[in-house]
């Protein structure tokens, strides 16, 4: 019964670690990562992420069905902000290609290890930058919208090249991406006939009258979903962020009830576990072991993103001042790439590198989100 | 007091909603908005584009976020939890950034109760009245608690 006691010191442990880190203007995740980090083996070694680890299996596949239930409609993005998509679609595009070069270069990984080594190195966590840009009172401000615009951009297009990634790393052979290819088509005929099926099945089961029926009905979706992609070799959590995009078009769940729950349900209770669950697993006595190669990871990935984000700005006309903000924005990591992280490893493609990439990560998230904010205070 | 209350459960909406409607472009200003509640002493707007198609509808409450500071508001309601969602509202300039887009509307002679329950689950406070796809009224909580209200004033506390 270790995961009940575990639960209730994690949360209550990461409600004040939080509180804190958000009291000098940093993200909640730094303080849920830090909770684990402080009670799993890098300090006080009281639990093991094992006795967590079906809450926070919980807590990513809600986070990613709320990626998919909010997202914003990727074309209206294009659409409205053409110029933004282009700076965004650049940046990561150089710094994805230039960290998979790296990483097969400099670490010699393997062609699949390289390219989730890049996602999950490479993303930006957009939580800095919109802190930044609230705390600063600049929401108002054309610099910080874009910003953001730029940011969730970044995030949206780096889920898509995720849900890619996962499905080349299911195969090994051309015979194996037919059959790979195959099974996507599979998923996503499910997907598109659940799309149109589910708003009617929704529609009819709450005017059952059954009690908080469209709850029932999203959970079963979620996790319907979830294990058919794992059960196809995709990661369950693909499964998730496709329920929510099915989700998000359903009428009875455009309620505020309905998304206050979920995120209440998530934000409360499951997503601290998981970020607690990532912290629990990283051993920072690495540090010190890896330091030479975490120093080069860290430098590597900010650089190449800050560079390749000023120089797409500089080549599509914008100014040396919004240049340098979007660098700086973008620079910033946190839960996506913790996400990235956790679903490459329960693939198995970091058998190895485990320990060096957990703590390359840790510590990559306190430089980055350190460097983003100061850099976007001194520019917004 | 149910039982007091059957004949506006039952009844039509076309009995109870409010016929003169008031609509507003998405491109209205927000200053524009602002002048237009206050002319027509109306809590909400359906909002319609160019040719006059109903998009959705924009209520004074969701005026209330422009009274907080933003740096006192959570970076999540800004981007979501995951940072995959804009929220438009934060930049406010036309009403098509404050609006709740939806299509849920029904008919003159739905039951005022199927109204009701249709504004619960879609979380609005209004829901307009269309008849072969014109709108010819809007129907709101407001209307249906000033029955129920006028109702009630008149049952004595032991019936």
């Amino acid at each position: 019964m270790e995961f009940l006691i575990a639960s209730a010191v994690i949360i209550g442990v990461s409600i004040i670690l939080s509180e804190l880190f958000e009291r000098v203007g940093l993200v909640s995740v730094l303080g849920e990562f830090g909770t684990g980090l402080l009670l799993g083996v890098s300090f006080l070694a009281l639990f093991s992420a094992e006795s967590i680890e079906i809450f926070a299996s919980m807590g990513v596949i809600l986070l990613l069905f709320l990626a998919g239930y909010e997202e914003t409609d990727l074309r209206f993005l294009i659409r409205e902000h053409r110029k933004l998509f282009l700076i965004s679609f650049t940046s990561l595009f150089l710094g994805l290609v230039g960290t998979f070069l790296f990483a097969l270069a400099y670490f010699s990984f393997t062609f699949k290890q390289a390219i989730f080594f890049a996602l999950a190195f490479v993303l930006t966590d957009v939580a800095v930058g919109a802190k930044t840009v609230i705390s600063m009172g600049k929401t108002q401000d054309p610099l910080g919208k874009n910003l953001l615009g730029i940011a969730i951009l970044d995030t949206v297009i780096g889920l898509i090249l995720l849900a890619v990634a996962i499905t080349l790393v299911t195969s090994n052979s051309i015979l194996g991406l037919i059959s790979v290819f195959a099974k996507i088509l599979l998923f996503i005929l499910v997907i598109v006939t659940m799309g149109r099926v589910l708003p009617v099945v929704i529609h009819k089961s709450v005017k059952m009258g059954v009690e908080e029926t469209e709850f029932s009905i999203a959970f079963i979706t979620i996790f319907l979903l979830a294990f058919l992609a794992e059960e196809l070799g995709l990661a369950a959590v693909m499964g998730a962020y496709f329920a929510g995009i099915i989700l998000q078009h359903s009428r009875e769940l455009e309620s505020r009830h309905f998304s206050e729950t979920m995120k209440s349900m998530a934000y409360g209770f499951f997503v601290p576990l998981f970020f607690a669950w990532m912290g629990l697993q990283t051993d920072l006595s690495y540090v010190p072991i890896y330091f030479k190669e975490i120093m080069v990871i860290v430098f590597f990935t900010l650089g190449i993103k800050f560079v390749g984000t000023l120089a797409a700005a500089q080549t599509y006309g914008l100014s040396l001042k919004e240049g340098l903000t979007y660098g700086f924005g973008l620079v910033s990591r946190g839960a996506d790439n913790l996400v990235v992280l956790a679903i490459a490893i329960s693939l198995g493609i970091f058998a190895g590198v485990t320990e060096l990439l957990l703590a390359a990560t840790a510590v990559l998230m306190v430089v980055s989100i350190i460097i983003s904010s100061i850099g976007l205070k001194r520019l917004l | 007091m149910h039982q007091h209350t059957s004949d506006i459960r039952e009844a039509p909406v076309k009995d109870i909603m409010t016929k003169r409607v008031f609509t507003v472009h998405k491109d209205t200003s927000i200053q524009d908005l602002l002048m237009l509640f206050e002319k027509h002493d109306v809590s909400d707007f359906p909002v319609v584009d160019d040719e006059g198609k109903f998009l959705g509808d924009v209520h004074e409450r969701d005026l209330l976020m422009l009274a907080v500071e933003p740096r006192y508001l959570d970076e999540h309601r800004l981007i979501g939890i995951f940072g995959t969602r804009l929220n438009e509202s934060f930049f406010a300039e036309s009403v098509k950034d404050l609006m709740k887009e939806h299509d849920v509307t029904v008919k003159p002679d739905t039951p005022t109760e199927e109204a009701v329950l249709e504004m619960w689950k879609a979380g609005l406070r209004c829901i307009p009245v269309v008849d072969d796809g014109k709108l010819v009224g809007i129907i709101s909580e407001a209307d249906v608690i000033d029955k129920v209200v006028t109702r009630l004033k008149h049952v004595k506390p032991k019936d």
